[in-house]
């Protein structure tokens, strides 16, 4: 895969590419949110649990805008991002597979 | 829809962004005798994955959340029936999303149409039969 490709408008490849860093902003959210509804069951919030529970959440967002970053900046900048290699959406669906797996698994010890 | 535009882009500019690739090819795309597509068709492929990737998390969760969140219904094994449907169906839209990403990427190299989806057909009989596993279980709960 070329890391830029052609286009004939280079304000709109810009747009385009902007949608998509979004895009992918808005599926680290939603994976942060599926990992939390997991974590709820097995981990029974106490106390200062909550504080905890907050802190890693945010420490997920933090780290996922952070490797967000660092993969559109090391393949070739394009200011708003870049299509991402096979391996990146290789990765996405392995995850998502692994948290079906984890959920399928835990509902059997629901109590 | 991207037939014509990259092949006349690189017609026009042969020099630009045709370099060779920094990022490994996908496996199964030839990569001789393929153009790239318009950089704007590669990140609206892109976007529709993550949107299917998405909906594959958001019903992965809801199935969770279903199993183990709501009250204890009269049916045996009523929130599993429920839920397990739902995490299932998550990972086949999963699944299929990258296998759909793959798809339209090789054929905007190579100029095919489109190739049609099944997920939407398969997304929604899923969440029907969801929805009446829903209303049995709650005509079952109220005898």
């Amino acid at each position: 895969m070329s890391p830029v490709g052609t286009t004939s408008d280079p304000a709109e490849a810009g747009l385009a590419g902007e949608r998509t860093v979004l895009a992918w902003n808005r599926s680290g959210l939603a994976v942060v949110v599926c990992v939390a509804v997991l974590l709820r069951h097995v981990w029974p919030l106490h106390g200062t649990d909550q504080e905890v529970a907050l802190g890693l959440i945010a420490g997920a967002v933090v780290v996922w805008a952070i490797v967000l970053a660092v993969l559109t900046l090391s393949s070739g900048t394009r200011g708003a991002g870049v299509p991402h290699g096979a391996n990146v959406f290789r990765l996405m669906t392995a995850g998502t597979l692994l948290l079906a797996v984890v959920g399928f698994l835990a509902s059997f010890a629901v109590s | 829809m991207s037939d014509q535009e990259p092949t006349s882009d690189s017609e026009k500019d042969p020099g630009n962004g045709m370099q060779p690739p920094e990022r490994p090819v996908p496996q199964g795309t030839a990569v001789r005798q393929e153009d790239e597509p318009d950089v704007r068709f590669t990140y609206a492929n892109e976007r529709t994955f993550l949107a299917w990737n998405r909906t594959a998390l958001a019903l992965i969760a809801t199935g969770v959340a279903a199993t183990q969140l709501l009250p204890k219904l009269q049916v045996e094994w009523g929130r599993r029936l429920l839920g397990l449907p739902l995490i299932a169906l998550g990972a086949v839209v999963a699944a299929e999303s990258l296998r759909q990403w793959r798809a339209n990427q090789r054929a905007m190299r190579r100029g095919d149409p489109l190739p049609r989806s099944r997920m939407p057909v398969v997304l929604t009989i899923g969440i029907v039969a969801v929805g009446a596993i829903a209303v049995a279980l709650t005509a079952a709960g109220s005898r």
